[in-house]
Parts: structure tokens; sequence; C-alpha cells
């Protein structure tokens, strides 16, 4: 005996992940893009007249976002300039792959597309990067990298937001992370729909309350094109656990991805727990909680040929760095040598041995990226 | 500064199936260990939360917020003085029934006491669907009797036997079941160089393995279990996790209520469901609300009479109702239930109570002035 859609009747062909309701394909699309419009409109999103950034990857959730935000934006009159967004990491097999799959959607959903690549914003290549730091802790750089390059991109633009395609399923992992991290500072931020609102350019997740699997039933039945490959530098270990975690309480109860989000947006932090403050980059100018933020610092470990000066505790590294620095600079004063004689070649390796007073200009030119250089501030 | 110490044991037997005779087994093996502690013992069933007698923590007024802190230096340090010297220790009262072992004619008595109360148990835990919610029920059911067990005698404070690796599965299992906004009221301890304390006075205490629903049982049985499975796994690879999570909850908040009215019926958590409009509770009732047909208003457990919109004058609890005066987490158990009337009836009486009021406020809320 077939099932019926419990919406109009007809023949249902899925059951929802969500809600577990068998629906047919139509009513599945209602309910599905009716929901997202709900999570704008209730989150007041946007404004009229604003130009809006779409983070496309070529992955599933971005193509079904840049495809249900046409639509609606159509639908429902939000006067919305929709632009599309994509930052190139340099993973040769994988994202020159999925680029091409964005490419396509330009052409399809009819957006201006712009691309910029971490070769351009930082000097270095995720292929460059893995080359140096092997495959642990390579996503700690493309993780810091990608935040900072979709927002110099959405400047470049000119827009006003930026959207991503972080779903209901990414934003419970997340708090399941930082309560396994034991990061407060986040875990209080994760659940927020939009963020970066002081200062820097605020973003916001409009599916945030859709189910990953009902993202892809969306492509599936749409036919939507998308590139569905895992990163060939993947996986983040401890990230692949909460994930792992998400996914077998999600088949206990289906509802458990919608109530750990209820449980983020619910915890209510102690007051007399410092949270930490959110300043701007003194190098780059880019927000921080840090005087210096972590792309400046990965930056700064990559050029320098100590890659690990970012990854995990700073201090360690760093004390390591800076006695390295001080045995150099007696060694230097011993021999009164000063630092005009430090090469200004822009030979990756050659900065690398540059010491804590070399003052390579292309170095500061690829450190401060586009933004307005401040030489003055470079401490190296 | 000596505090008077009993110890408390819980019988769970009736939640899974035991027989009798396991039953009182188990229980003379807890006494035992219990007696070995030098402390006045007592020992309560589980069903007997079903009992209509059982009294509601909702009516009393007494701040719940001081049972839940308990106070672990003082409490140690009671422990050690009285471990030391038996001198201060005259407790007369309740002269408890563990030094001997005449108990069994007591246990028996009590089991038929409670056969009534037992079936009822039975019967409401059958009628969850899934372990997740009957763990949640249980874990509720055991608390209250935990803290009217400590009232009863006039304790203030209650302290239980949860190290932090337990508290840690707990603080994630109810994250992941809604219940964010309640883990600091469990996990709220000062922990961490105490819990050693009360970890090496507890070590060389021989135990009692007590079976559990989901002792046994596959992983993903219920939500708590799969978490517990979890959090050992990661633990054994990477060691910090547990007192990251404790890190965690010590950083959380329990809110301070100003009246039992915004609590949850069942657990005594502050309400959490007042959220804004862009919620996810929002977010997920619109969901269930777009995926079905309109007025399709059928709830099962409406009493068949009239129009169907069934009051708490025919002595039945309407489901809607009975959510409305719940938590995000406890909605989500109570959902599983295929009928609220299998509720205890303490829970029941509570409820009522608590609706009969709102609908009492509703009504005279235009000539109210203050807003409270």
């Amino acid at each position: 005996m077939p099932v019926s859609c419990s919406i109009c009747d007809g023949k249902a062909i899925l059951k929802r992940p969500k809600t577990g309701d068998a629906l047919c394909k139509e009513c599945f699309y209602y309910a599905f893009e009716e929901e997202i419009h709900k999570t704008i409109i209730d989150a007041k999103l946007f404004t009229s007249g604003e130009t809006v950034a779409i983070g496309a990857s070529g992955g599933k959730d971005s193509t079904v976002l840049a495809y249900t935000m046409k639509e609606l934006n159509q639908r429902y009159n939000y006067g919305l300039d929709l632009v599309l967004l994509s930052v190139d990491e340099g993973i040769t097999g994988y994202r020159d792959d999925s680029l091409e799959t964005v490419k396509r959607n330009q052409i399809q959903y009819d957006l201006p597309l712009k691309i910029v690549s971490y070769e351009d914003l930082y000097g270095w290549s995720m292929d460059s990067i893995v080359k140096q730091i092997g495959l642990k802790n390579n996503c700690t750089f493309c993780g810091v990298f990608r935040r900072q390059a979709l927002d110099r991109g959405a400047m470049m633009m000119k827009v006003d937001k930026i959207v991503t395609g972080h779903n209901a399923d990414d934003i419970a992992e997340t708090v399941i992370m930082n309560v396994l991290r034991g990061d407060i500072g986040r875990l209080r931020r994760c659940t927020a729909i939009t963020t970066g609102t002081d200062g820097a350019l605020p973003r916001c997740k409009p599916f945030k309350y859709t189910y990953e699997k009902e993202i892809v039933m969306y492509a599936y039945f749409k036919k939507l094109d998308y590139f569905s490959t895992e990163c060939i530098y993947s996986p983040n270990a401890y990230r692949g656990f909460a994930r792992a975690y998400i996914k077998d309480v999600e088949k206990i109860r289906p509802s458990a991805i919608i109530d750990i989000i209820h449980s983020g947006e619910s915890l209510s932090v102690k007051k007399d727990v410092r949270l930490p403050v959110q300043g701007t980059c003194e190098r780059c100018g880019y927000m921080s909680s840090n005087p210096v933020c972590k792309a400046c610092v990965l930056l700064e470990g990559l050029n320098r040929g100590l890659p690990r000066l970012g990854i995990g505790k700073t201090h360690k590294e760093r004390r390591k760095a800076d006695e390295a620095e001080k045995a150099k600079k007696a060694a230097e004063n011993l021999n009164s040598e000063d630092q005009k004689s430090c090469d200004n070649s822009s030979d990756q390796s050659n900065n690398r041995t540059c010491g804590s007073s070399c003052q390579c200009s292309t170095d500061i030119s690829k450190l401060t990226l586009n933004s307005k250089p401040d030489v003055s501030k470079l401490d190296f | 500064m000596g505090c008077r110490m009993k110890v408390f044991g819980l019988d769970e037997g009736a939640a899974i199936d035991m027989s009798a005779e396991e039953r009182l087994d188990s229980c003379q093996k807890i006494l035992q260990v219990m007696a070995k502690s030098g402390f006045p013992c007592h020992i309560r069933s589980l069903e007997e939360a079903m009992d209509s007698s059982f009294i509601t923590t909702d009516s009393s007024k007494d701040s719940l917020a001081s049972t839940e802190l308990p106070d672990l230096d003082e409490q140690s340090q009671g422990h050690r003085s009285n471990n030391g010297l038996d001198t201060d220790r005259p407790q007369p009262a309740e002269k408890p029934k563990t030094n001997g072992l005449p108990i069994d004619k007591d246990f028996k008595e009590k089991c038929i006491h409670y056969d009534e109360s037992e079936i009822k148990l039975k019967e409401l835990l059958k009628s969850l669907k899934s372990v997740t919610a009957k763990e949640d029920l249980i874990k509720s059911l055991r608390y209250n009797i935990l803290i009217d067990t400590a009232r009863k005698h006039s304790h203030t404070k209650v302290m239980t036997g949860d190290c932090s690796t337990r508290l840690s599965v707990r603080l994630l299992s109810d994250i992941s079941q809604g219940k964010g906004a309640h883990v600091a009221m469990e996990t709220n301890l000062d922990f961490s160089s105490k819990e050693v304390t009360l970890h090496n006075v507890l070590n060389d205490v021989e135990s009692v393995f007590i079976p559990t629903l989901t002792t046994k049982a596959p992983q993903n049985t219920s939500i708590e279990h799969l978490t517990e499975s979890f959090i050992t796994g990661l633990q054994a690879d990477y060691g910090s996790t547990v007192m990251n999570i404790m890190r965690t909850g010590e950083k959380l908040n329990t809110e301070i209520l100003d009246s039992t009215e915004q609590q949850c019926i069942i657990c005594h958590a502050p309400l959490d469901t007042s959220t804004g409009i862009a919620s996810a509770l929002n977010a997920v009732e619109f969901s269930q609300k777009i995926s079905r047909k309109n007025d399709d208003k059928s709830s099962p457990e409406c009493c068949g009479e009239g129009d169907g919109s069934c009051n708490t004058k025919s002595g039945r609890l309407n489901k809607e109702e009975a959510l409305s005066t719940l938590c995000y987490g406890c909605r989500l158990m109570v959902k599983d239930l295929s009928d609220v009337n299998k509720l205890p009836e303490y829970i029941q009486r509570d409820i009522t109570n608590r609706v009969n009021r709102s609908k009492m406020k509703a009504d005279i809320q235009d000539y109210l002035l203050a807003d409270d």
C-alpha cells in the first residue's frame, strides 16, 4: 500500500528526516523552503537593498544555499543582490574540481562569481603548506585562512553580508566539539545565527535549523549539480569524533540535532567567567581576540620555517622561537652585524632564515595582504 | 562541626523486571555494604514515586537549589570526624534495621505493599517507546525520591557518589537531549580536588554491582548509553576529555528562580521554553506544523467525549496541557509517552494544579496590576 503524503494526500516518496512525516516531492520542497524562509524572517537576517555574498564551495550545502537563496529572494522579494564567493585553497585534485562546479553554478544561477585564492592572499597554497607541515594540523591553517579569505573576498566585492551553508548538523557538531574542548567562549558564540556583527562583515547561516540529510534530499530530487568528495587532506580527527557521535545520536532520536542546538542556545555562562574580548589584530587589522590574529601567527610560522608556531598552545613554540632569536641576536650584536645584511629577496627559503630583526619588505607585503599595510606595527 | 550523615540506597529492581527474590537479594547486599560505612542506612524503592501518597516537591516552597549544591568540603570533614571517633554519634532516632539481618521480613512486606505501585511503574515504563525516555524518567523519579527522603529526615544536603566521568557523561547526554539549560544544575559542584578525596574515601569500600536498563545492551540503545561509550572511548585516547567537559560544566550558570511556577514539573529545572522567535524550539515546532495537514487536531489522548477539547475536569490529562508545564527535555520524554495519564500521580497532580493556576491567572489577567 502506498504511503500518502501527510500534507496533500498524494503519493509520498520520502520520509522527512527531521520530523518523520511522509511527504511527496512537491510538499517536501515546500516545507524545506518555507522553513528556510521562516528562519530568514524570524532572525531578520537581511534588509532590502543589501548585497549578499554566498560562500560557495561547490559542495552540497552551498549549492543548495545558492539555489534556495535565489529562489526565495525572487519569491518573497527580499530585494537582495546575490553574488557567489569562493575560496581557492589550492588543493590539487579537490578544490580545482569543486571550483569547476561553482563555475557551472554561476552560469546556471546567473550570479556574479569571485574566487579568492590562498596563493594570492597569503603567498601559500594548501598544497605548499602541507608540503611543509605534513598532514597533521593542516586543517588548522586551512580553517583560519578560509575565514579571513572569505571576508577579504567579500570586502573586495563590497558586499554587506556573507551567508554560509552551515547546516544544523554542523552547528550541533560544533556545540559538542566545544563542550569536549572546554571552550566556553566558542560554545557561547557558536549557536548564534549571525556572527561578526561587531566590526567585521556579518555572516549568517540560513540553514541553521536545516538537517544535512534534507539538504542532500533536496539536491538529489532537484538534481542539483554539486561536487561531493571529501578533502584529500582531511580528516580533522577530533571533529570526526563529534560528527560520528551526532550521527549516532540522531539514529536514536532524530530530533537530537535540533535538541543539541536548543541546548546550545539555552546554555548560560556564569557571569564571572572571563570570556575573550574581540579586538583587532595589530598586524592586519582583522578582528581577533589576541593582539595578533591567528592567521598572522600561522603565517609568521610558515614564513619563518617554524610552522608549528600557531598550533596548539602557542607559548611553548613561541618560547622556543624567542630563545633561538635571543641567542641569534646576541651573536649578531657580538659580530656587530646589522639588519641591512639581510637579503631582500622574495625567495621563500630566504624569508625563512630571517630573524626577528629582519625587515624584508616582501614579507610585509605578504603579511598585510590587501588591507592597508601598517609597517610601523610589524614587529619582525 | 559534625554533621549528621545517613546513607540512602535505592532499589530500582522494578524498572528492569527483577524478580522479588533477586531484588531482595540485591537490597540485602546494598544494605550490607552501606552498613559498613557506619552510618544509619535507609533503602527505598523506585516505585514509591508511583504511590498516590508520594509528596510532591513542586508544592513545597523550599528552594531546591540548596539541595542541589552539596558542600562536599563540609561533608567530607564530617565524614572524617565520624569515622575517626564514634563519640559524637548519638542518633537514637531511626535506629536502622541494618545492623543485624532481620531485614528480610521488612522487605518482604515492602514488596507486597508496593505491588500496586510496581505494576503502575512497569506500565509507565512500557508505555515509553524509547529507552532514552525510560532512562530519563527513571532519573527524575530517582531524584525526587532522593529529595523526598532527605526532606523527611530533615537533611539539607544530598551527596551522590558520581565521579567526574559519570558527570561528564551526564552533561553531554543532557546536551544531546535538549537539556542544555540544566547541565549546570547537575554538574555544578566544586569538584576537582575534592572529588579525589571523596573517591579515596569510597575506594576501599566494597561495592555491589547493580544492573540497569542498559547493562549489556548494545551501545545505541539510548542516548545516555551511547554517550557513555563515546566518552570512555575518547577518554582512552585523549586523556583530558573528562576534565575538559567538567571545565565546561563549571563555567555554566544555574538560573536562579523567583518562583516554582517557572520550574519544570518533572525535573524541577528552570523552564527553558520561552525562547525567542528565532530559536530551535520555534523552528522545530514550525517543522512539525508545516509537514502535517493544518487543522488536524485529533490528539490520541483525548477522552473521546464532546468535541475533543478535553479539559481537566474529566479527570484526564491532556497531552498539550501537560507539555506546557514541562521543560524542553522533559517534553521530549513525554512526547514519547503514549498516555500522559500513566505518569506518577504526584506529577499529574502538579500538572493539573499548574494548568489550573495559569487558567485562573489568564481569567483575571486584565485586573492584575503588576506583572510577576
